[in-house]
């Protein structure tokens, strides 16, 4: 796919090494000049000069596309605790999304080896008209536990959520809170070699953050590989030691812990 | 699967297969998890009458309430035996409703997931299966009920009837493929989620479903062009103790093929956009 931008990209980019090959064994991700574009499906003029976004580019059918990621090249490995910082539409979730392969570059290649657990969207697989229990089959389901592997995990949940008679309650009369324990209670039950989060845990009560950072601390020492968007400053000092930063699609800059 | 093992390293160039091996690959792959499919389908079924004291009987109730008083109207009106007719409007509209929502609901296949689809890595046609799995549902339901007035009223159920279960399984073949193409035409091209639902009530009135198809040729003619009339009468005919016609199979054979074809053909171009469609 050929395609130019509406506004030149002569930023100097981070210096970065490149493995030559994937380590022959643990998780990893490879990317190499990835790019994800989404196609505009009404035009519009104009360029974008917003800091907001990706660019606006246009192929050389006179398509145009937002370009979420642009020629995105970096390796994960064992040890990585990897925070993806960078404004609104900087490519963080598309990013995320990538490495969790349910999108897929448009240009580039992408590898990666690994038992992953998603906190990408909590909600996602939960009905809102079923009750917490079933919820918890159906998300514990998706993420690709047996159902042995969720009847054991029942306890723990219950009591990670507190919500007590409330799991046989529709999540329709929960709030948005309690919806958030249940939802991140049961995409921290598994054991995962890599996880990657997308910033959600604004919402949840003291209670429920102070206990949320207990897990995830539990859980970042399990996993090998940690990958975490977020705008907040405290979790990637906390929880990275690496730190990239986006800007309209593109690595701005690197920093090391 | 949603995770992968330290064994295989996924490259996404994979993608370089042709597209017919990874439309296989990936039915077969989500067709064998029908654990996932078959409860995903189940809570949305249940999800849609949470609240209501009964629940899915609702599904079958509504069903029968709606076929019995169309039918003493329409016997009466055209003049037909209710024995005859109840059964011949019945599964007709319970075959029909299956088709039509196959057909028209492809929004439902994909772009009502898409948060679950930018999750968790799933094969494309498990949304598919789950799809299908949720219509069936609907359809075995309003066959029961046809069979239960059949058992306690009609008794036209004979050793034909046996043929009904081929039927049930090319509904299920061709449901699973179209639900996938419909998926992912109805992801790219919005308005087909508006056009279809009106197409379909227009068929509707062309198919013999709430007027018979007797010996008049132009009506005979009308029908015999309509896919949707072989596809009917496959369980109909049966269901009704009577043979369906070799015509009727022949036609049902060809279009599943025909939908298979397609989906080998198709599957590259529709799943690698399907993601920045949704």
């Amino acid at each position: 796919m050929a395609l130019t931008a509406n506004n030149d990209d002569n930023s100097s980019k981070p210096a970065l090494t490149l493995l030559e090959a994937p380590p022959q064994t643990g998780p990893f991700f490879q990317l190499r000049n990835v790019c994800v574009h989404f196609p505009l499906f009404r035009k519009v003029s104009g360029s974008s000069t917003s800091k907001v976004g990706g660019a606006l580019v246009r192929d050389d059918q006179g398509r145009q596309w937002v370009r979420a990621l642009h020629n995105v090249s970096f390796d994960i490995q064992p040890g990585d605790r990897v925070g993806i910082s960078g404004h609104n539409g900087a490519g963080k979730s598309t990013l995320l999304q990538l490495l969790a392969g349910t999108q897929l570059p448009t240009g580039g290649t992408l590898s990666s080896r690994g038992n992953i657990a998603r906190l990408l969207s909590p909600m996602a697989g939960m009905q809102l008209s079923s009750t917490g229990y079933d919820n918890i089959r159906m998300r514990g389901m998706l993420q690709g536990m047996t159902d042995d592997e969720i009847e054991n995990a029942l306890p723990e949940i219950d009591a990670f959520t507190e919500l007590g008679a409330y799991l046989h309650v529709p999540m329709a009369q929960y709030s948005g809170g309690m919806r958030l324990r249940l939802a991140f209670a049961v995409a921290t039950a598994m054991r995962p070699d890599i996880l990657l989060i997308d910033e959600w845990m604004g919402a949840g009560d003291r209670n429920f953050q102070a206990k949320a950072k207990e897990r995830f601390d539990a859980f970042t020492e399990s996993a090998s590989i940690l990958v975490l968007a977020t705008h907040n400053p405290g979790l990637l000092q906390s929880f990275c030691n690496v730190i990239y930063h986006f800007e309209k699609g593109q690595i701005a800059d690197i920093e090391r812990l | 699967m949603s995770s992968t093992h330290d064994s295989d390293i996924k490259f996404t160039s994979t993608l370089e297969l042709p597209s017919y091996q990874l439309a296989w690959r990936d039915l077969i792959e989500a067709g064998k998890d029908h654990r996932r499919w078959r409860r995903f389908a189940y809570l949305k079924v249940k999800g849609a009458y949470w609240r209501t004291r009964l629940g899915v009987v609702w599904l079958p109730l509504s069903f029968m309430l709606f076929v019995v008083v169309i039918s003493l109207l329409w016997a009466g009106i055209i003049g037909r035996d209710i024995n005859f007719y109840l059964p011949y409007a019945g599964y007709g509209f319970a075959c029909f409703a299956f088709i039509s929502a196959i057909l028209s609901g492809g929004e439902q296949v994909f772009a009502a997931n898409a948060s679950v689809i930018r999750e968790f890595p799933l094969p494309l046609s498990f949304y598919a299966y789950a799809k299908t799995a949720r219509d069936f549902i609907t359809l075995l339901l309003s066959l029961s009920v046809m069979i239960f007035i059949d058992i306690t009223y009609t008794h036209l159920m004979n050793v034909n009837t046996l043929l009904v279960f081929p039927a049930l399984v090319a509904y299920i073949v061709t449901g699973v493929l179209t639900a996938l193409l419909m998926g992912m035409l109805a992801t790219r091209f919005r308005d087909i989620g508006q056009l279809l639902p009106t197409v379909m009530r227009a068929v509707f009135f062309f198919t013999p479903i709430i007027w018979v198809l007797d010996d008049r040729p132009a009506r005979a003619m009308l029908a015999g062009f309509n896919p949707l009339y072989h596809y009917i009468e496959i369980v109909r005919a049966p269901m009704r103790g009577e043979l369906p016609s070799v015509l009727n199979w022949s036609v049902v054979i060809g279009i599943t093929l025909a939908t298979f074809l397609l989906v080998l053909a198709f599957y590259k171009m529709g799943t690698r956009r399907l993601r920045i469609w949704l």
